[in-house]
């Protein structure tokens, strides 16, 4: 038996799905995935960012697969899911990192900025899920399923209620879908990720310096994720290393949720 | 210090409730339950009929009780809902967020329409009436928000993943708006109930008898509980005996999260 675990995080003929991989932790986490071996196919709205994404994965990826998509239309998905399908004939991960922010007090928070966030993170989360689900539903040995939500949808911050109301969705949706597809070999998790620099979160912070103060205070490392941070959690949750993992959430924070 | 704590602890004498989903089942008994408690109780419902019937039951035992008939997922029948709350005796003190409507269907083939409509209803719904109610909260430093969320907010289970994540929503919208309004002294928590015996649950188990049956077989007490026993936990909530518990989730299911 010496050996078997060598391969335990391995992604050699496996297609994954990466959507928001045009920047921050979906882009890192695509890099990470072409290193480990696996058909990448990267999806993201922003057509141009995805095609630098896609040149830098080149080198290392099995296969590179750029598809823009807008993860909250439907008809949008099912093409990302078709165009997945024609890599190998399955789908062996999905690993949903696409997303936006919404923040604003919530006595003044636009309803349409709240039907916004809502359609697009949770919305677009159930989309992909439920169309890329269907698929390993029927396939043999199953798949693996990981969203990026945030430790926003566990706990509660003030000035972004609709965005952390869409990410306890997103939390939601993975115990949901991990209970009812269990049986199936389908597993569903969530990543809930603290504070990260990513570009979105470094603009944030250069326009509003004290709009992290506070979380920042909250973490006991007393920093900011780095990107590649993230990586682990991903690659553990959609690998066959975390085969008995399902419906749980995952807080990559810093220990910000312990504190 | 003998006598400090009375029962008193728990009355709500010159306080204005309103109660959404007030025309049957857990929003009817804890209309009952506030007035037991001395408030004034504004009843709202989207069903006029059963509005009307519960009202005038209400009145013929005695109790202060005003009708307010609005469909929660519109924002101006909101408006005047509050509107009618406010001229009880110009003031709101506590909200009772418990219309809501359920929604079965697998993962796999569930309706977006369906989505969209639980997660409409549930959730925006319950944020316009919190909305609705605040600002008066906020300006007079006192007020109490009450969801009321399900299990779902904590766990998975097959078979409704719109309704879950719909109420995991709620969940979290107590807990972000929680944090926000702290500092003016507006508590807003949420109530997990679990199996609950009230009508729309007593026409699903008619259809789906095996589902409850065997939801029934992992509740630790063994059996539902009955429409009044979620009102112990929003007499607490609604009242001063609560006065530093905030963003929270109290389960009432029977040990249901807890197994």
């Amino acid at each position: 038996m010496n050996g078997r675990y060598r391969t335990l995080f391995d992604f050699g003929g496996k297609t994954v799905i990466v959507t928001g991989a045009a920047s921050g932790l979906g882009r890192e986490i695509s890099l990470a995935l072409a290193d480990f071996g696996a058909d990448v196919v990267i999806a993201d709205k922003n057509a141009p960012g995805l095609r630098k994404v896609a040149a830098e994965l080149e080198p290392a990826a099995a296969s590179v697969l750029p598809c823009p998509t807008d993860v909250s239309v439907p008809e949008q998905v099912d093409a990302l899911v078709s165009a997945a399908l024609g890599v190998s004939g399955r789908i062996d991960a999905l690993i949903h990192c696409a997303g936006i922010g919404g923040r604003s007090p919530a006595v003044s928070y636009p309803m349409e900025l709240w039907d916004e966030v809502i359609s697009v993170n949770a919305g677009g989360t159930f989309l992909c899920t439920q169309a890329v689900g269907r698929v390993m539903l029927e396939q043999e040995n199953g798949g693996a399923i990981v969203n990026l939500s945030s430790i926003g949808g566990m706990v509660g911050k003030p000035g972004s209620v609709g965005y952390q109301v869409s990410k306890a969705m997103e939390i939601q949706i993975a115990k949901s879908l991990g209970v009812e597809w269990g049986p199936h070999g389908v597993r569903v998790n969530s990543i809930a990720p603290g504070l990260f620099m990513t570009e979105t979160i470094r603009a944030e912070t250069e326009k509003e310096p004290d709009v992290n103060a506070d979380f920042m205070k909250m973490l006991p490392r007393g920093r900011a994720g780095e990107l590649h941070e993230i990586v682990g959690a991903a690659l553990f949750l959609a690998s066959d290393a975390g085969s008995y993992v399902t419906g749980a959430v995952i807080p990559v924070d810093g220990g910000a949720l312990a504190w | 210090m003998a006598g400090q704590y009375s029962t008193d602890l728990f009355r709500l004498d010159d306080r204005v409730a309103l109660v959404t989903g007030a025309a049957s089942g857990m929003g009817l008994r804890a209309a009952y339950g506030l007035a037991d408690a001395g408030a004034q109780v504004v009843a709202a419902d989207v069903n006029s009929g059963g509005l009307d019937e519960a009202v005038a039951a209400m009145r013929a035992e005695g109790y202060r009780v005003t009708g307010a008939v609005a469909d929660i997922s519109d924002q101006e029948q909101v408006a005047q809902m509050a509107e009618t709350a406010e001229s009880v005796s110009g003031h709101v003190d506590v909200l009772v967020n418990c219309a809501g409507i359920g929604a079965r269907g697998v993962a796999k083939d569930y309706p977006l329409e369906l989505w969209r409509k639980v997660i409409h209803i549930n959730t925006r719904g319950s944020f316009l009436c919190a909305r609705a109610v605040a600002p008066g909260m906020i300006a007079r430093r006192k007020g109490s928000i009450i969801n009321i969320a399900s299990c779902a907010a904590a766990v998975g289970w097959p078979g409704s993943v719109g309704y879950q994540v719909s109420k995991a929503g709620l969940g979290q919208m107590s807990r972000s708006l929680g944090v926000e309004w702290a500092p003016y002294n507006v508590r807003v928590n949420s109530i997990a109930p679990g199996s609950v015996d009230t009508p729309q649950n007593q026409q699903e188990e008619a259809r789906e008898p095996e589902y409850f049956a065997e939801r029934l077989r992992r509740v630790p007490m063994g059996r539902r509980a009955q429409p009044e026993e979620v009102v112990g936990a929003i007499l607490f909530l609604a009242s001063d005996a609560s006065s530093m518990v905030t963003g929270n989730l109290i389960a009432t299911d029977g040990g249901y999260i807890a197994s």
